[in-house]
């Protein structure tokens, strides 16, 4: 096959074996669950229900560290062939719509909504056949697929926390990915998207409200934020599906009253979970309903048990990896040494509010703006509230019930594309308030259609959204290589592919997309070493972080086995840490110099505690969370040492700390000291930035990717000889040429001799 | 498991078996989460990187190591951030680079010893060779600055820095010339490293 036939191919090829692998499930477990669908229903309910199993056939593959392509593609038509009968029941045996609800779309309407949702669906189709090049997409979504693909399986990976997100969407990108490439994966989430439309109007039409159902589905996947989103290799789509689907399954459950539905309900909500950590709500709005409705413990069970089947496998991956079954949060319940609650603190802070200073600016930056919250949902949901109106009807308040729940969930991340899982709900709630008014509801559609197209939406929005149609790339007639290498970030990629060796590390203060390269991107902010690197680089440049301040502990000399200082007080702010940057113990004037037989321990951080220890100012012990009581670092000398002085030598960034000394006593207990406390000024005459590069190169990281508009980007290139780095390669247009460029620095062994530094 | 349309009949005793599993798994957690590793012994002590480039070195009275540079006449006791001076205070400094140095010193006049000795001259020498002489006429903070010779440093060797005064004021037994707040060299043609 020509390689651009290929191109073109393969992804399409990859998407829909996978997608009709999840509906080959799917379809068998409806089967195996007797339950009873419309045509229009099949599809959405296969994929959902089929993708939750497919997902852990690929989590046991990549597990086994058996995920090789024969392997996946083995697991697809295993899957096609055990559902090979259920495709054939299904399509001798389905009923219509129209069987369901009993009415139907006038053939006018039919034609007009039709040709809307035609025109868009060609649009989106290319986009997501498309080379693949979303911010996330690209970056840790594909990213991390393609590093577990090139290990055959699951590796830790500690420098990214993206990698314990779970991954249920993901699951299924990885034999698509592995046949088609990184397109195929925004072409099995656009399978989704289109689910979500097809089970928004077979919705309407099961309760009989058809033109409702068909005006919802157009409202949610012409959404500029839902098009976006579901054509490109993120999982926002996935998780609005599987949210829906947990919905329509309840109520069908409700309908029929019978219990083996209960365990396609589990599956589908544990699967939510499996897409997106806060669709966990789905599984609790479930077992509320089916409480409500039933008052029986037993089916409340079923529901947790099949649910679990699908969140465990992520549970335990976590565990085992990071020492944290629930990670990236419960970070100080479960302590560990890859993500810190600092950064837990700040990034739940973060999500909260991407920035956005006061409320009142947040409906019309969902709907228009979408600068700030990466997104927007089209000016015709300013019209929301109107889905109110539908809590007059019970097939309203039902809907609406599950959009108070995930609008809890949507306050934990206000990012615009949290709430694709609401909008079938809110549409259909708006469309069933406005079914009586048909012209109007029509008319809110066609405008929707309107001022969602891509050439009209920049004219009132700067959000991300499909601006063009790339069907010359979609086919290949366009090269990838030419299409993505119009676009810096990719270049990006590619430098450090052509300039970093395999196996080469790389640290970056911001995010590039690693699907792009094989090489491993230490992003500063995603791991608990990623951010000592940056510390440690940041010590170097800015003067609050250097070492210019020593406490001084003076005492009587005594005879102790080993000393600590505890920090006593409690921070005003939740920002504000304890640092050190070394600990010294003194006996008349001269330094203990650290022994062998030394034990250090600090609490809270005791993995970082030899950095306060190893005699480099670059390098600093820190909290890495807000600095409380009880706090503490200090050494075991293993043995009585005769000593009368302590000095901690910190940056003046922590304002607030307080401390007592405590010395160990031949019983092992820890007592206070009375000690006299000077703070005195410290001058470091070495080199930190070379100090600093160094660290780096002894945690194995001998390359530096900086932005120019990174915080780094003037501070490297002012004087890069003087950090001990030589520039290898650059791309992009400066910032003062209104461009975005970026700058590959290696750490030049020139600039020290590493081999001989060593003291 | 067997299940029809209206009941739900269970063989195993679920409610029981999932109890147990949650309570496992409960248990386990609250005893496994506090991961906290064994002390640490002490790392490998890393190397200092010198900059001849951008060396410089300005010793300040409240520095933690000030004394370990101290020659003579230079006070044992820290008042908040400066020492008194006695007739001809010095520092020791080891330099890196032995051009583009400036000699900078930040001293005050007290206006207690000013009213007994009235204006003062100060001589800055460098390893013994005046580099100049100052006069002051009021009481004060001052700061000194003037470059320093090429060739009157060595690169890698002690350079003593010191400043004398013309005229002491006696404290009981102990003698007062003037306050010192920091001495040292800094390269003018390189900037420091940010501070």
């Amino acid at each position: 096959m020509p390689p651009a036939l290929a191109q073109a191919v393969l992804p399409m090829l990859g998407a829909l074996l996978t997608l009709a692998a999840s509906c080959s499930f799917g379809l068998a477990l409806m089967r195996l669950c007797r339950l009873p669908v419309t045509r229009l229903e099949t599809y959405p309910f296969s994929l959902v229900l089929g993708a939750s199993v497919l997902h852990l056939a690929n989590f046991a593959a990549l597990a086994a560290k058996v995920a090789y392509t024969p392997v996946l593609v083995g697991i697809l038509l295993a899957a096609l062939a055990i559902g090979a009968a259920a495709w054939l029941k299904a399509i001798a045996t389905q009923s219509n719509p129209t069987e369901a609800g009993g009415t139907r779309l006038s053939p006018l309407l039919r034609l007009s909504l039709g040709a809307i949702a035609a025109v868009y669906f060609i649009y989106d189709l290319a986009n997501a056949w498309a080379p693949e090049l979303s911010y996330d997409g690209s970056g840790y979504h594909l990213g991390l697929i393609a590093r577990y693909l090139r290990a055959h399986g699951f590796e830790a990976v500690p420098t990214n926390f993206y990698s314990s997100l779970s991954e249920g969407l993901e699951m299924l990108f990885v034999p698509a990915f592995a046949i088609g490439r990184h397109s195929a994966a925004a072409l099995v989430h656009f399978g989704f998207l289109i689910a979500i439309g097809m089970a928004t109007m077979a919705y309407g039409y099961r309760i009989g409200k058809p033109v409702a159902g068909a005006c919802a589905a157009l409202l949610v996947c012409l959404a500029p934020i839902a098009a976006v989103d579901g054509t490109s290799a993120y999982v926002d789509a996935a998780a609005a599906a599987a949210a829906f689907v947990v919905f329509y399954l309840t109520q069908i459950w409700d309908q029929r009253r019978d219990n083996r539905l209960l365990i396609l309900i589990g599956l589908a909500a544990g699967y939510c979970c499996a897409v997106k950590y806060t669709l966990a709500v789905m599984l609790i709005y479930a077992a509320a309903f089916v409480w409500w409705r039933q008052r029986q413990f037993r089916p409340i069970l079923v529901l947790a048990v099949t649910a679990s089947v699908m969140i465990l496998p992520w549970v335990v991956k976590n565990w085992i990896y990071l020492d944290n079954p629930i990670a990236p949060f419960g970070n100080t319940l479960f302590r560990n040494p890859f993500i810190r609650p600092e950064f837990e603190r700040m990034w739940v802070h973060r999500l909260r509010s991407y920035g956005l200073t006061t409320p009142w600016r947040w409906p019309l930056e969902v709907t228009i703006h979408g600068e700030l919250l990466g997104g927007a949902l089209g000016p015709v949901f300013l019209a929301a509230p109107l889905a109110l109106l539908a809590l007059r009807r019970s097939e309203g308040r039902r809907l609406l019930a599950p959009v108070v729940l995930l609008s809890a969930a949507y306050l934990g991340n206000v990012g615009t594309r949290f709430l694709i899982p609401l909008l079938p709900f809110v549409a259909l709630a708006m469309s069933l308030a406005l079914e009586r008014v048909t012209p109007v509801l029509i008319l809110l559609v066609a405008g929707h259609a309107v001022v969602s197209w891509p050439r009209v939406l920049p004219r009132y929005s700067y959000a991300w959204a499909l601006l063009r149609m790339p069907s010359k790339a979609a086919l290949r007639m366009i090269s990838e290589e030419d299409y993505l290498g119009a676009r810096w970030e990719y270049r990006m990629a590619r430098m450090v592919e052509a300039n970093v060796p395999a196996g080469g590390r790389v640290f970056a203060l911001n995010g590039l997309p690693d699907a792009y390269t094989s090489r491993e991107i230490l992003v500063a902010y995603q791991g608990a070493q990623n951010q000592v690197l940056e510390d440690i680089l940041g010590v170097a440049a800015y003067d609050i972080y250097r070492p210019q301040r020593v406490w001084v502990f003076r005492f009587p000399a005594r005879g102790v086995r080993g000393l600590r200082v505890v920090q006593t007080a409690a921070m005003p702010k939740p920002e504000e840490q304890w640092s050190v940057h070394e600990m010294r113990v003194l006996s008349h004037g001269a330094e203990l110099s650290r022994d062998a037989r030394w034990r250090l321990a600090a609490f809270p951080n005791p993995w970082d505690v030899t950095m306060a220890f190893d005699n480099s100012e670059a390098t600093r012990w820190r909290t890495w969370e807000t600095a409380s009581p009880g706090n503490y670092i200090g050494v075991d000398f293993g043995r009585a040492e005769t000593v009368d002085e302590l000095r901690l030598e910190t940056s003046p960034d922590d304002w607030d700390v307080k401390f007592r000394v405590e010395a160990l006593d031949a019983q092992g207990r820890w007592a206070p000291v009375d000690a006299q406390l000077e703070e005195r000024r410290m001058t470091y005459d070495g080199s930190l930035k070379k100090a600093a590069t160094y660290e780096l190169h002894e945690r194995g990281v001998d390359y530096l990717i900086i932005r120019d508009n990174d915080w780094g980007g003037p501070v490297f290139s002012a004087d890069p000889e003087s950090w001990g780095l030589q520039v290898i390669a650059r791309t992009g247009t400066p910032t003062d040429r209104n461009g975005s460029a970026a700058t590959l620095y290696h750490v030049d062994p020139r600039a020290y001799p590493i081999d001989q530094v060593k003291p | 498991v067997g299940y029809s349309n209206g009941k739900v009949h269970l063989r195993l005793y679920l409610p029981a078996a999932l109890a147990a599993i949650v309570g496992g798994v409960v248990a386990t957690s609250l005893t496994g989460c506090q991961n906290i590793p064994a002390p640490y012994a002490p790392p490998e002590q890393e190397p200092r990187f010198d900059d001849p480039a951008h060396w410089q070195r300005v010793i300040h009275m409240d520095d933690v190591d000030a004394p370990d540079h101290f020659v003579r006449d230079i006070a044992s006791h820290l008042d908040g951030a400066w020492r008194w001076g006695a007739k001809r205070p010095a520092v020791r400094i080891r330099a890196l680079t032995s051009e583009n140095l400036k000699y900078v010193v930040d001293l005050a006049v007290p206006e207690g010893t000013f009213r007994t000795t009235g204006p003062v001259n100060i001589t800055f020498l460098v390893n013994g060779r005046a580099l100049d002489r100052v006069r002051y006429d009021t009481p004060g903070e001052h700061t000194f600055e003037k470059s320093v010779p090429d060739g009157w440093i060595r690169t890698g060797e002690d350079t003593v820095l010191s400043a004398e005064i013309d005229k002491i004021f006696m404290d009981g037994n102990t003698p007062r010339g003037f306050i010192v707040v920091s001495m040292g060299l800094v390269n003018t043609a390189n900037p420091p490293e940010q501070h």
